[in-house]
């Protein structure tokens, strides 16, 4: 295909390649987590925020406020009713976000599948999902290389080249 | 003014000690810090001791694993399952069949080939509650205990929740044909069933098993009787007695059991008379219930309201049909039965006695009132909102017009029905008002 | 004590430019820029060395695990000296939110209030023997005032975002810092009794003179205590981060704020940290001279401009240090306790302060 000067320039070239790796880096170096911790699951993200399993050795600052957190882990059952409060809450978070799901509850309505009336199915039938992590509960070391997961799946990303 | 400066001292001793404790934490970290550093170093096992040994138990709640060459598909894991996370889908190879599922490595000979063992983990809770009633241990929790078949592995998250599903089971299609499950890979992939090889006969030639002739045994009316007497009989033909030999030891077994009476005679007549076992040709086709000449219709007995003497009707009207007899004696044995059952009331005779009457065409009696007279529209009768009353109403409706009343008489005889009920209400009484008007 | 604009002004002279408006301008211009430059730096470094000293003090270890330039994180102990600069570049590259019911203009004005009033405040601190950009000979008060501007720029913030959380942080931080401006007032004032100038150079010179002034006299003493006290109070930080804080538990002044906007507010608390405790260093501990001036010994060749940048900072980073100690040892006063504590205990002590300080100054 022929491109024009501009669209070789945006496709790709070194400039632009390496402002994306700085900022791949810097995203993945910085994921500020807004906490959202909702049943057992919200333990286990504790444990790992404590000395012994640090999730601050990676960057991983607690916030509480959406506008300025960068991923949200959603940890633990999401119920019918919080399920719009977890919808209003992705929406304030600022672009680029992302969410991890911690636990069965939230991958899948875990263990109330089946015949939970009163649990939502899965985190992702109202927020896009970028991470599972499997567990009932996940232990902090998985919560961990979760969240080593969603660097790598950062440091893919190609924010200021057109992906073709 | 004391507890002030009381209050100010208490402060500043707090302050003191509390910036005290601090820095001696900064000072020792290097002996003090806590930290794993998690990818660098792994430590899977619990430090404490909580109770349970290593070696025993899984101590840290890892990841379900399946070895699917000793799984024989006996289910007991989905059975145990309480939240449902496992499917297990199997294949038995036919009788005859050469497919050898194989052995575990236990030892035992497996039967089923299993087609598919899907764990999902995302709703699987660790309970660990399926590794016990495995009997060949192929399903288990990782590391611990069981380390030594699987490294322990407890992060494994994917970016997608569908790799999540952990598929044990892969055979390839070539292995389930060949053990027999054409039709289960039909299935799956949601096509027809392939076509059976034609002139395979299924059912085994009859010829080679001489079956047991109960017609004599069945002239029994009693149902306990009759079954006391078919046990005796076939234990007796199994012993290869002569029919009279059979029809005594029919006798003996029904005083014994104190049910022998005298009009069982016959019977016993015709068992020291009968064939014993059928020979040759196959099996006795089911004695489909057509209509004997004379019109004889099952459905005529519909007409009865009560269940119960429309149940013991319908029963003696099959005994007899299938005896052969004609509509003469079908009523009369009906009559029997229901006089038996102290059910033999005017509407019943009346209805019996349609039956009797030969010559009537053998179509569907509910047909001819609706060609005859205007057809009123019964769909009108699901405005009553009452299901009680509905259903009641509808009954009603459906036997007047059979029985080939007038459209008014219908309608009366549906309110009446419902007045008796207790359930006619003005609401319902135009509704049912309005079938005339729809006709 | 010259400034360092005057020092430029003749720079200039000489070059030829003269006194003329250019030069004025370029001198403010690269003064300014060195101004912000450390407010940027210091941001970057103090981040990242709370965390770190926080994470000591929690028998944790800090960030290890961004590395920089190369460096890879891991396991050695500075594993993770990029993480501030990785911090920043995403804050410059997330999204702006503006809400929609909020006071846009207000809201974009916000942080940049509370930034103008640092960086005025950094003008008259001095960093050395005539490194100061300007030289007020009202140098104290000047501080002051251009300290208090601040609390402008916070109540817009809680007001313009339209969250009636914000509101109530922004609120009660403005209380917070009006009260505690009295403490410090009080305690600097008894300063400028005993030195008689309200000058940084006079104050420095005057410990020159006589010992540090901490150790004037025990009062001296107490006010330096409560200057210290008072002055965590003024940054917002822990003990008394309530307005803060409350962004941990509902929400705070901060919370609509994100990305860039928000790195200001960061960026200008901790400025504003590095002024208390460059000014705590200045008047109580003897600024720009050395230790041994506590002994009255003043060895010629350590102290100069640069040994005198030296010392300064030194004493600063120990009371960033003392600040970040306290952080992470008291749990949050509560908004009641904490009125209480300024009006109650700290003002009625600074005012017996005053009092006693001036009868030790007629006796001694």
């Amino acid at each position: 295909m022929d491109y024009t000067l501009l669209e070789k320039f945006n496709k790709d070239n070194i400039i632009v390649e390496k402002i994306d790796n700085l900022v791949n880096w810097a995203r993945a170096g910085s994921q500020w987590y807004f906490q959202f911790g909702l049943a057992c699951c919200a333990i286990e993200m504790m444990a790992a925020a404590a000395p012994r399993h640090d999730l601050e050795r990676f960057g991983a600052m607690p916030r509480a406020t959406p506008r300025q957190a960068d991923v949200m882990i959603v940890a633990g059952t999401v119920s019918i009713k919080m399920a719009e409060r977890v919808k209003r809450l992705y929406e304030q978070m600022a672009e680029p976000r992302y969410v991890i799901s911690m636990g069965s509850c939230a991958n899948s309505g875990g263990p109330y599948w089946q015949y939970g009336y009163h649990v939502l199915k899965g985190v992702d039938l109202i927020i896009p999902v970028d991470i599972y992590i499997p567990g009932c509960p996940p232990r902090p070391e998985a919560l961990i290389e979760g969240l080593l997961a969603l660097q790598e799946k950062i440091r893919e990303e190609t924010p200021f080249r057109k992906k073709d | 003014m004391g507890e002030y400066f009381k209050n100010i001292y208490t402060g500043l001793q707090s302050f003191i000690a509390g910036l005290q404790l601090s820095l001696h934490h900064y000072h020792s970290r290097k002996k003090l810090v806590a930290t794993l550093q998690y990818p660098h170093e792994k430590w899977p096992v619990e430090e404490r001791h909580i109770g349970f040994d290593l070696q025993e138990y899984n101590v840290v709640r890892s990841r379900l694993h399946v070895d699917i060459n000793d799984c024989i598909g006996c289910n007991q894991c989905v059975r145990a399952c309480p939240v449902d996370c496992i499917t297990i889908e199997s294949v038995k190879p036919p009788k005859g069949s050469e497919f050898d599922p194989g052995t575990t490595s236990n030892g035992t000979q497996k039967r089923m080939l299993v087609a598919r063992f899907d764990i999902d983990l995302t709703e699987c809770m660790f309970c660990n509650l399926c590794t016990y009633p495995c009997p060949e241990d192929c399903i288990y929790m990782v590391g611990g205990p069981n380390s030594a078949k699987h490294q322990i592995e407890y992060e494994y998250s994917k970016r997608d929740r569908k790799d999540l599903i952990f598929r044990f089971a892969n055979p390839s299609e070539e292995e389930i044909i060949a053990a027999g499950g054409a039709d289960y890979l039909a299935k799956k992939k949601g096509l027809p069933p392939p076509e059976k090889p034609a002139a395979e006969p299924k059912a085994k030639p009859k010829t080679a098993e001489p079956k047991i002739n109960y017609e004599p045994v069945n002239a029994i009316t009693d149902r306990m009787t009759r079954s006391l007497a078919k046990k005796a009989y076939t234990a007796a033909v199994r012993a290869g007695k002569t029919a009279s030999e059979t029809a005594v030891a029919v006798k003996q077994a029904l005083e014994e059991a104190g049910k022998y009476s005298s009009d069982l005679d016959t019977v016993m007549e015709s068992i020291g008379k009968a064939e014993l076992m059928t020979q040759a040709g196959p099996a006795p086709e089911k004695k489909v219930v057509e209509q004997p000449a004379g019109g004889l219709d099952i459905k005529l007995l519909n007409d009865l309201t009560d269940r119960m003497t429309r149940g013991i009707a319908k029963k003696a009207f099959m005994a007899a049909t299938r005896e052969g007899q004609d509509a003469k004696a079908v009523v009369r044995s009906i009559q029997t039965a229901l006089e038996a059952a102290d059910k033999f009331t005017d509407e019943v005779k009346a209805v019996l006695a349609k039956l009797e009457s030969p010559g009537e065409a053998p179509v569907k009696p509910a047909a001819a009132p609706k060609t005859a007279a205007p057809a009123l529209n019964i769909k009108v009768l699901n405005g009553i909102s009452d299901k009680m009353t509905r259903g009641l109403a509808k009954k009603t409706f459906m036997a007047a017009q059979r029985a080939g009343k007038s459209p008014a008489d219908i309608v009366t005889e549906v309110k009446e029905t419902l007045e008796d009920a207790g359930k006619l209400t003005p609401e319902f009484a135009k509704i049912i008002d309005s079938l005339r008007e729809d006709a | 004590m010259n400034s360092v604009i005057d020092s430029m002004m003749k720079i200039f002279g000489s070059l030829g430019t003269g006194n003329s408006a250019l030069g004025l301008v370029l001198a403010v211009v690269i003064a300014g820029l060195v101004v912000f430059t450390i407010m940027a730096v210091m941001a970057i470094v103090a981040v990242y060395f709370e965390r770190k000293v926080s994470a000591f003090m929690q028998d944790r270890i800090g960030p290890m695990e961004v590395g920089i330039f190369g460096f890879k994180g891991g396991k050695q102990f500075w594993g993770g000296i990029g993480q501030t600069l990785a911090d920043t570049v995403k804050l410059l590259v997330k999204e702006d939110i503006l809400p929609k019911e909020a006071d846009k203009k207000l809201m974009i004005m916000a942080p940049f209030i509370i930034f103008i009033a640092s960086f005025l405040t950094f003008i008259g601190v001095p960093l050395s023997d005539g490194l100061v950009v300007s030289d007020f000979n009202i140098g104290v008060f000047y501080i002051m005032a251009a300290g208090s501007i601040g609390v402008i720029g916070i109540i817009l913030a809680g007001w313009s975002s339209n969250n009636k959380w914000s509101l109530y942080g922004a609120l009660r931080s403005a209380a917070q810092i009006i009260s505690y401006e009295i403490p410090i007032g009080l305690s600097l004032m008894l300063v400028v009794i005993v030195v008689g100038s309200l000058n940084f150079g006079d104050i420095v010179a005057w410990q020159a003179d006589h010992r540090w002034f901490f150790i004037h006299s025990p009062f001296a003493f107490i006010a330096f205590i409560i200057y210290v006290i008072a002055g965590v109070a003024e940054t917002n930080r822990t003990p008394f981060d309530i307005p803060e804080a409350e962004s941990e538990l509902v929400a705070g002044w901060m919370t609509e704020y994100s990305g860039f906007r928000w790195s200001i507010f960061f960026m200008s608390e901790y400025a504003n940290v590095l002024i208390i405790s460059i000014i705590a260093s200045i008047i109580f501990l003897g600024g720009w001279l050395s230790p041994l001036a506590i002994f009255g010994v003043h060895v010629s060749w350590l102290e100069g401009p640069l040994w005198g940048l030296f010392w300064i900072f030194s004493k600063a980073v120990f009371f960033v240090f003392v600040m970040m100690w306290f952080r992470w040892t008291f749990p949050r006063l509560r908004v009641d306790q904490l009125m209480y504590f300024c009006w109650k205990v700290l003002i009625p002590f600074a005012l017996a302060n005053l009092i006693f300080i001036s009868v030790w100054e007629l006796i001694f």
